[in-house]
């Protein structure tokens, strides 16, 4: 047991320190707020965030909006991936007619959507969620379909020789048993919603966090950008921690099999 | 176990962060309904499923197409054929810059995703250290998983003031888009590596650098192969996105230019050039994967579980 790995969080909490010290000597060395923040322009635009009645307005607005946007396209995202990836998981020819088509939009980058979007919807909340959505979906249903398809042999055999049938094979054998690989796909899905939703703000910049981060950067207000993004990083953390929390809770017996293993 | 769970706390179990790879025929999906599917199970009837479901989405896509009747929201296949060929021809300039043609663009991207991608391979020894000493794992650890939550696209506005519209700027965003995946990969396969084989190495004896480059390397390369394939599609994400935001006259500005002056045809035509590239990249490895690991995937069967 090392000194390092027995004193981790001080060790943390100085390459925290050490980061902002060399953040803030190479902004010194640059000395130009219109190319790189410093430590202290961000935090006086982490000061106006909280207290310029203008400025919180925006930040709360652009919140609520990359919020409800992640959420909501991530909630439809789930909604329709998980049951085509039972499906696909479950019904050989519904794998073989949609596996290629699964797989090739999921290996499309993100932002190729947006165009398409922005033809259908302009640049309007609606098209920010249909991009975070497209991104995530396909994500989850390849996640759900790899879980069902493996469930292991010794799961299925007892519960074909005792007779189960479809339904109960289903709810009793098969979801629990994938349960791991669909909160791995959720958590990934929202993962990518996030990113799908950052992208098509920062495309429309017609408001919402990536709008606000683009536009403050395009103004050359470098500290606010840095200091939305720094929030924006919190948040993004949160979510991916909620969801590993989540999924700690609903496969725990997974994880003690992980361990005595 | 008290001291095993509380590291389990703190780091990630292995299943987090790999996305799984679907076995190609284990036996324990032998519970799929395969009833009077016997003929699509051979390869030509595999490839006649494709084609028809290939065909069914090009009819819904025409239908669609021709009930809209309007070409600056959808166009129709055969115009975005017809766009396809005509921007393939060679002789239509690209939309922003006016110079330079379609193969300039590809060459650009393939180029950026090429040197971005190459950069971000660093992380591969970052992650075989992190996974083999505690003391590196706990002050990179924390840093990797933060940084990797967060969505690096959200930077790429920042590198603008900072380097100017540049072909550097876009390789920096390639490689923190990509480099964070690889990292995370190789990482938690190196300390993941199946206890069977530690403690054979150690009852043999094995040095460190034994243990590494004949145990811990081999048992871990399909996980590091997997990660560098996930890098692979990351990096070609950013670098649309750094064409995007950061470069002018390359692929991912082009769509939005097109689009812009309402050439939707051509538009289209270049996010199915972009979303092509994305396959591939994305797909080939993965062939080449399950050819090159067969061992692991039975491997993998014989263990009885998944993973």
């Amino acid at each position: 047991m090392s000194f390092v790995y027995r004193y981790r969080f001080g060790v943390l909490a100085l390459t925290v320190v050490g980061f902002v010290l060399l953040w803030d000597a190479y902004s010194a060395i640059v000395n130009n707020p219109s190319s790189l923040a410093s430590p202290s322009d961000t935090l006086h635009w982490f000061y106006l965030l909280t207290y310029n009645p203008g400025v919180h307005g925006i930040l709360v607005s652009g919140l609520q909006l990359t919020l409800t946007a992640i959420f909501e396209g991530f909630a439809i995202a789930a909604v329709i991936g998980i049951p085509i990836g039972f499906l696909m998981g479950r019904y050989v020819i519904v794998d073989y007619f949609l596996d290629p088509w699964v797989n090739a939009w999921y290996s499309i980058p993100a932002i190729a959507f947006v165009p398409l979007v922005m033809n259908w919807f302009g640049q309007s909340y609606t098209a920010t969620m249909l991009v975070a959505f497209l991104i995530a979906t396909f994500s989850i249903m390849i996640n759900v379909y790899t879980g069902v398809k493996n469930v292991s042999a010794s799961l299925v055999e007892p519960g074909l020789s005792y007779g189960a049938n479809g339904t109960q094979m289903m709810s009793k054998i098969i979801l629990p048993a994938s349960l791991p690989d669909i909160m791995v796909g959720l958590r990934l899905g929202i993962s990518r919603a996030i990113d799908g939703v950052i992208i098509a703000e920062m495309i429309f910049t017609v408001g919402g966090f990536g709008g606000i981060i683009f536009d403050a950067a395009d103004k050359l207000e470098l500290g606010l950008a840095v200091a939305c993004l720094i929030i924006l990083a919190i948040i993004s953390i949160i979510l991916n921690e909620t969801m590993k929390y989540i999924t700690r809770r609903v496969v725990a017996w997974k994880e003690s099999a992980a361990m005595s293993r | 176990l008290s001291a095993e769970s509380n590291r389990n706390t703190t780091t990630i179990p292995v299943e987090d962060e790999i996305e799984v790879t679907p076995a190609i025929s284990s036996p324990s999906t032998f519970w799929r309904r395969k009833r009077d599917v016997s003929l699509i199970n051979t390869i030509p009837g595999r490839i006649g499923i494709f084609l028809v479901s290939l065909a069914v989405f090009v009819v819904i896509w025409q239908i669609l197409a021709t009930t809209l009747n309007n070409t600056l929201t959808l166009a129709s296949p055969s115009e975005v054929l017809s766009a396809l060929g005509s921007l393939f021809a060679g002789n239509v300039p690209l939309a922003a810059t006016g110079v330079g043609n379609i193969y300039d663009g590809i060459l650009t991207t393939i180029e950026l995703i090429a040197v971005g991608y190459a950069i971000s391979l660093v992380g591969i020894p970052i992650g075989i250290v992190m996974g083999r000493w505690r003391a590196a794992e706990s002050i990179i650890d924390p840093w990797i998983n933060a940084l990797y939550a967060i969505p690096m696209i959200a930077l790429t506005p920042l590198f603008y003031p900072l380097t100017g519209a540049s072909f550097s700027a876009a390789i920096l965003v390639v490689f923190l888009i990509s480099v964070f995946t690889i990292m995370i990969n190789t990482y938690s396969a190196v300390k993941y590596t199946s206890n069977t084989l530690a403690e054979v190495a150690k009852t043999f004896n094995a040095s460190e650098s034994q243990f590494l480059t004949k145990v811990v390397l081999p048992a871990s390369l399909p996980e590091i192969v997997a990660g560098m394939r996930l890098g692979l599609g990351r990096a070609v994400l950013g670098a649309i996105v750094a064409e995007v935001l950061v470069m002018f006259s390359s692929l991912g500005n082009e769509m939005f230019t097109f689009q812009m002056i309402l050439d939707t045809p051509r538009s289209m035509a270049i996010v199915f050039v972009i979303a092509l590239i994305g396959i591939i990249a994305l797909q080939a490895p993965r062939l080449i994967e399950r050819y090159a690991f067969k061992w692991k995937e039975t491997e993998r069967l014989q263990r009885g579980f998944k993973r």
